[in-house]
């Protein structure tokens, strides 16, 4: 460090550092941003992590159909997960065959739970779907968006802890 | 601001609160009970941990674990941090320890708080490490955020990791951020601080560089 450094090091902070800082700031907030939709991932996380909630294992993927190409859509893809307390399996379907019908960019989610009357929720980015599983565990999910998402389970009873699934692609 | 939380009185109570004091704030209210607070915590410190996590070289997906990992110690935690005022400090500490055992177990880097200053004082390209930063990025930044750049990625690893997490933060908490990144004290604040320093003489001598 040459002795004008050692002068400079040693001074208080003024308004030219501020400056400096600020300038540095706005560099890296340019260059290397918060990812989006980090601090929803967070919270997300925080909240399961406060729910003390049961991890289920992803148990298996299965795919019917033909993917072509990254841009088109499978229009079948069945995920299985298994907990201690029960056992999930979704069918997530891209409703293409019918242009009427067709949501743009949205699947509908088939699902069945083993334990009836199990409510459902569907958590894709910052929206959460939830319904409420039939008596035989059967329930359906439509205009379900494209993306990162995982299943919150909350077993009927009183007390149960909540069972989340890992996080699949949509 | 209503004075209920037991920091209330602290010298910089009257003036514009400190990153670290709305931090204690939140964080107070999220022991009490409120729940929700975490939320507002949340949006206010990820970006100072996003930068630490960074400026130990960690890739954009591993500094996002960091980050959520640290995040989730928090709340695991939170019974057990007594003041409020040091949550940044636990948060900052906590992700730059993760990152040190990340990048150990990887075999890949040496911590920068590991690296003895003098051997330090030649810069090291950024290359092969995983902060690299897209030269056509740099591309985008105006005149002077590019000499900025250049001086900056001149300074000793360890003095871009300090500077760039206390850029985001107010120069009250400059002494306890930088502890908590691991620094000597004195490294910034209240004084300017050797990093600082070599950063200020650079751009000084720069004569194309105007801090406008």
């Amino acid at each position: 460090m040459t002795p004008d450094e050692s002068t400079l090091a040693s001074e208080p902070l003024d308004t030219l550092d501020e400056q400096v800082l600020l300038t540095v700031r706005n560099m890296h907030a340019r260059l290397d941003p918060v990812p989006s939709g980090l601090t929803d991932r967070i919270k997300f996380e925080l909240t399961l992590a406060a729910l003390h909630a049961e991890i289920a294992e992803l148990q298996r993927v299965s795919l019917a159909g033909v993917r072509a190409d990254d841009t088109a859509y499978a229009p079948t893809q069945s995920v299985t997960f298994t907990s201690s307390r029960l056992s999930l399996m979704v069918t997530l379907t891209a409703p293409t065959d019918d242009p009427d019908q067709a949501r743009e960019g949205t699947i509908t989610v088939d699902g069945w739970v083993t334990v009836g009357g199990t409510v459902v929720e569907l958590r894709v980015g910052n929206l959460s779907l939830t319904v409420t599983a039939d008596e035989h565990g059967r329930f359906v999910i439509e205009d379900v968006p494209h993306g990162p998402g995982r299943f919150v389970l909350h077993p009927p009873g009183e007390g149960e802890r909540p069972i989340i699934t890992p996080t699949v692609e949509l | 601001m209503s004075i209920d939380s037991p920091t209330a009185g602290m010298p910089s109570a009257d003036a514009a609160p400190t990153l670290t004091r709305r931090a204690a704030l939140a964080f107070t209210a999220y022991q009490a009970g409120d729940r929700d607070r975490m939320s507002e915590l949340v949006d206010l410190l990820t970006p100072v941990l996003w930068h630490t996590a960074r400026g130990q070289r960690l890739d954009t997906a591993t500094a996002e674990d960091v980050v959520q990992t640290a995040w989730i110690r928090l709340v695991e935690h939170a019974d057990a941090i007594q003041d409020p005022q040091a949550v940044l400090g636990w948060l900052v500490t906590t992700v730059r320890r993760e990152a040190w055992r990340l990048l150990r177990q990887s075999g890949r880097a040496v911590p920068t708080d590991e690296v003895p200053e003098e051997s330090a004082g030649a810069p090291v390209a950024p290359s092969g490490d995983g902060s690299t930063i897209d030269p056509a990025l740099v591309a985008v930044l105006h005149e002077g955020q590019q000499q900025l750049w250049h001086h900056v990625t001149s300074l000793p690893q360890r003095c871009q990791a300090l500077l760039r997490v206390i850029a985001f933060v107010d120069r009250p908490d400059y002494a306890a951020l930088s502890e908590a990144l691991g620094m000597p004290v004195g490294s910034i604040g209240p004084t300017r601080g050797r990093c600082l320093a070599k950063l200020r003489a650079a751009l000084l001598a720069d004569p194309t560089w105007s801090a406008s």
